[in-house]
């Protein structure tokens, strides 16, 4: 057997390299199944991808107009006011950050946008020095929605501390340029990735067919998958202590510390992840996605009966998580907190081995080179 | 491989070259009437032991280095010293403690491109001096850097570290030089055994390239163990076929060889030698790529340094100008322009520039980046 697979197999790769020198590219997509991608990435990419961008595009432009108000002329009403357009920015966020790839990968728009925990110090320093390249990766956790977080929240234990620092403190012009700085920066990037999306990437990843490395499809899942393990790893196992090697609770990395909004945040994270599966737009209209690309292949059925039956357990714990902080749940009724994370561990088959075995689609997650 | 296989194959690739040959296309390569094994195995008058020999050097000199940063063998950092690292690179004074090593009267240096000679000493230097600060590694400071998952690197004040850029170096003004310069060489006798051996120094000079890929007989049926280029070629492998490619060379290449078919030898030979060079760019979008691993873990220290061995493969092509090098001495002055003189500083601007470079010379698509 050894002796006829080795010439087997030489022939094979002979007959591979010769078809590859006169073959044109048919896009990796030779798999003869039922199921038509084309239809899932239409309704993903018009219907979820776009609309999610230009819904948080549109409340950054509002922040940063906010941004510019507040800072001609700093006022409780208008820090609240520009609070809020904060809090409606980083919703709008949570729709998008599950599609790292294309126009977003190529300028970093996840790490731009929402490094946390934000680092405090790095910000102090910037202000202070006056003179700062956001483009820096040094600066990736001194910006975007994080650092604004801090700014419009954590710098002073209430509004009429916080807004000391935006009018009577040493450092407020610099303060409040660095904020309108930030505020450009944010609006930039969005802005770049929703123009390459509207010049020709839709058609690009809509026409991108296959699913080997490298296509829509794997894009898609791979960011997925990576958005919904960041959702469990970083917004709950982590400033709960369940991350390996850690001996206590860390509170203080949830994302949006400052402004307390972490739980709303997942929330709103958890339904963005649950619409690409189920293929639904922000209307809550329910077209061609995961499931139904599920549906199409053998014991898909059986996945998606798991995957229904956990998705409705995770949604009963954050049912019943309480209102207020995070940060302060963990501290204070850690169970209810951690009953979360525990549901969101149990789908995870659900999502990667069983899903990626039965649609045959490579997990890519970089491990790095390790030398 | 029995005849009947390989008489199938054969037939096989000639229906499949005619098929998608042109008409009116005259030139005929004369039809192979030899044998190419599927491993490097099957011929059986190989020797590549020097360069294995020279390869264990180049490790030996990591492993030198790494006492420096307090990474095992070492308990703490210890200083470098730059008599011990240079003679290791010229083989004077037993400097391995390993006789087979020490008694080959084989060398690093002496088998590298001339033009790196002095960057490799002056690259000794650089550890000599970080390892002697005593300090911890950080914007404008030089001294040890620890990252996320414990590694221990010495860095300049720039984020440079050194002992990467020596290996990549080495990668492509020692290897890669190795591999071109002697698949490549038309002057040596293919007709008579070497005195006292069963090759002729063409073979012999063949197989010494192919040992310094670095990759097992058998490869790339059997995936390890391989280092060097062996590894980086696994790496960028899903991008380019370049395992395949290569190996399939290396094979014909040599098969060609004892069969005195000088023809396909440098069509083999212009194959090889162009792969390596894509390999280098690929190399570095898989550094790029490694950079954008570091950011998401927030690890400035592991980003600084996979940026020097982006840094050190584009510098080993400005050395190694061989035939059908893509990218040009000025593209790679281009390409350096856009790696900072201090990491520490990087830019997202700087990183996708670097990457949209490298693609855009070398006619990457997105499919094939994305699978480096």
């Amino acid at each position: 057997m050894h002796y006829f697979s080795k010439s087997g197999l030489v022939i094979i790769v002979f007959v591979i390299v010769m078809f590859g020198s006169c073959k044109k590219d048919t896009n990796g997509d030779n798999n003869a199944d039922a199921f038509d991608r084309k239809v899932m990435l239409t309704n993903v990419g018009n219907n979820l991808i776009v609309p999610a961008y230009n819904n948080f595009q549109q409340a950054v432009i509002q922040y940063d107009s906010s941004v510019t108000d507040f800072c001609q002329n700093p006022d409780a009403s208008k820090l609240l006011t520009l609070q809020q357009k904060f809090k409606l920015a980083y919703i709008a966020w949570e729709y998008c950050c599950s599609f790292e790839f294309g126009p977003a990968e190529q300028l970093y728009l996840s790490k731009s946008v929402n490094t946390f925990p934000t680092d405090v110090t790095q910000i102090n320093s910037n202000i202070q020095a006056g003179s700062y390249d956001l483009n820096a990766v040094m600066n990736l956790d001194a910006k975007g929605l994080p650092a604004f977080d801090y700014l419009l929240f954590g710098v002073g234990a209430d509004n009429s501390a916080i807004l000391i620092k935006y009018t009577s403190d040493g450092d407020a012009g610099k303060r409040k340029q660095y904020l309108m700085d930030l505020s450009a920066d944010t609006k930039n990037k969005i802005g770049a990735v929703v123009a390459q999306w509207k010049d020709g990437y839709l058609d690009a990843f809509i026409n991108n067919t296959g699913t080997d490395i490298g296509s829509s499809t794997s894009y898609l899942y791979n960011e997925f998958l990576k958005s919904y393990e960041g959702l469990k790893n970083y917004k709950f196992s982590l400033p709960l202590g369940r991350m390996a090697g850690q001996t206590t609770t860390s509170p203080e990395k949830v994302e949006a510390y400052y402004s307390g909004i972490s739980g709303e945040l997942a929330k709103h994270h958890w339904n963005s992840t649950k619409y690409i599966w189920e293929g639904r737009d922000l209307n809550g209209v329910d077209g061609a996605g995961f499931q139904e690309y599920l549906a199409s292949v053998e014991g898909g059925g059986t996945l998606i009966t798991q995957t229904l039956q956990q998705q409705a357990n995770i949604e009963a714990t954050f049912a019943a998580l309480p209102g207020g902080k995070l940060s302060d749940i963990i501290i204070q009724q850690f169970d209810k907190a951690d009953a979360i994370n525990t549901e969101l561990q149990k789908l995870t088959r659900f999502y990667k081995s069983d899903f990626s075995s039965l649609l045959g689609i490579a997990i890519t997650f970089n491990s790095g080179d390790g030398d | 491989m029995s005849l009947k296989n390989s008489v199938l194959c054969t037939i096989l690739g000639l229906a499949l070259i005619s098929s998608c040959k042109k008409e009116d296309d005259k030139t005929e390569t004369p039809t192979p009437t030899y044998t190419v094994p599927t491993t490097y195995k099957g011929f059986t008058n190989v020797d590549y032991t020097e360069a294995t020999v020279v390869l264990g050097m180049t490790s030996a000199v990591s492993t030198e280095i790494a006492k420096g940063t307090g990474t095992a063998p070492a308990t703490v950092p210890v200083p470098l010293n730059a008599s011990t690292l240079k003679n290791m690179l010229t083989n004077s004074g037993n400097p391995f403690g390993n006789t087979i090593y020490d008694a080959s009267g084989f060398q690093i240096q002496a088998n590298s491109i001339a033009i790196a000679h002095t960057q490799t000493e002056s690259y000794i230097d650089s550890l000599v001096m970080v390892s002697n600060t005593n300090a911890v590694a950080a914007n404008g400071v030089a001294g040890l850097g620890i990252t996320q998952n414990a590694r221990r690197l010495l860095l300049t004040k720039n984020g440079i570290n050194y002992a990467q850029i020596l290996n990549k170096t080495l990668m492509g003004d020692l290897i890669y030089y190795q591999i071109a310069k002697r698949v490549l060489d038309n002057s040596l006798d293919n007709t008579t055994p070497v005195t006292g051996k069963n090759y002729t120094a063409m073979e012999h000079n063949w197989d010494l390239a192919f040992g310094y890929w670095s990759v097992p007989d058998s490869f790339p049926t059997v995936l390890t163990p391989v280092k060097f280029w062996g590894s980086y070629s696994n790496q960028v492998n899903g991008g380019l076929g370049c395992n395949a490619i290569v190996m399939n060379a290396f094979l014909k290449g040599r098969a060609a060889i004892s069969n005195k078919d000088l023809t396909t030898k440098n069509e083999q030979a212009a194959i090889i030698v162009a792969m390596f060079d894509k390999m280098t760019a690929a190399a570095i979008i898989r550094e790029l790529k490694e950079c954008d691993v570091d950011i998401a873990a927030n690890d400035m220290v592991q980003l600084v340094n996979h940026l020097s061995e982006a840094k050190a493969f584009a510098m080993s092509m400005k050395n190694n100008k061989n035939s059908g090098r893509v990218i040009t001495d000025t593209q790679i002055e281009t390409l350096l322009g856009f790696i900072p003189q201090n990491l520490w500083n990087t830019s997202l601007t700087d990183l996708t520039n670097i990457k949209t470079f490298i693609a855009n010379v070398y006619g990457f698509t997105p499919t094939q980046m994305a699978n480096m």
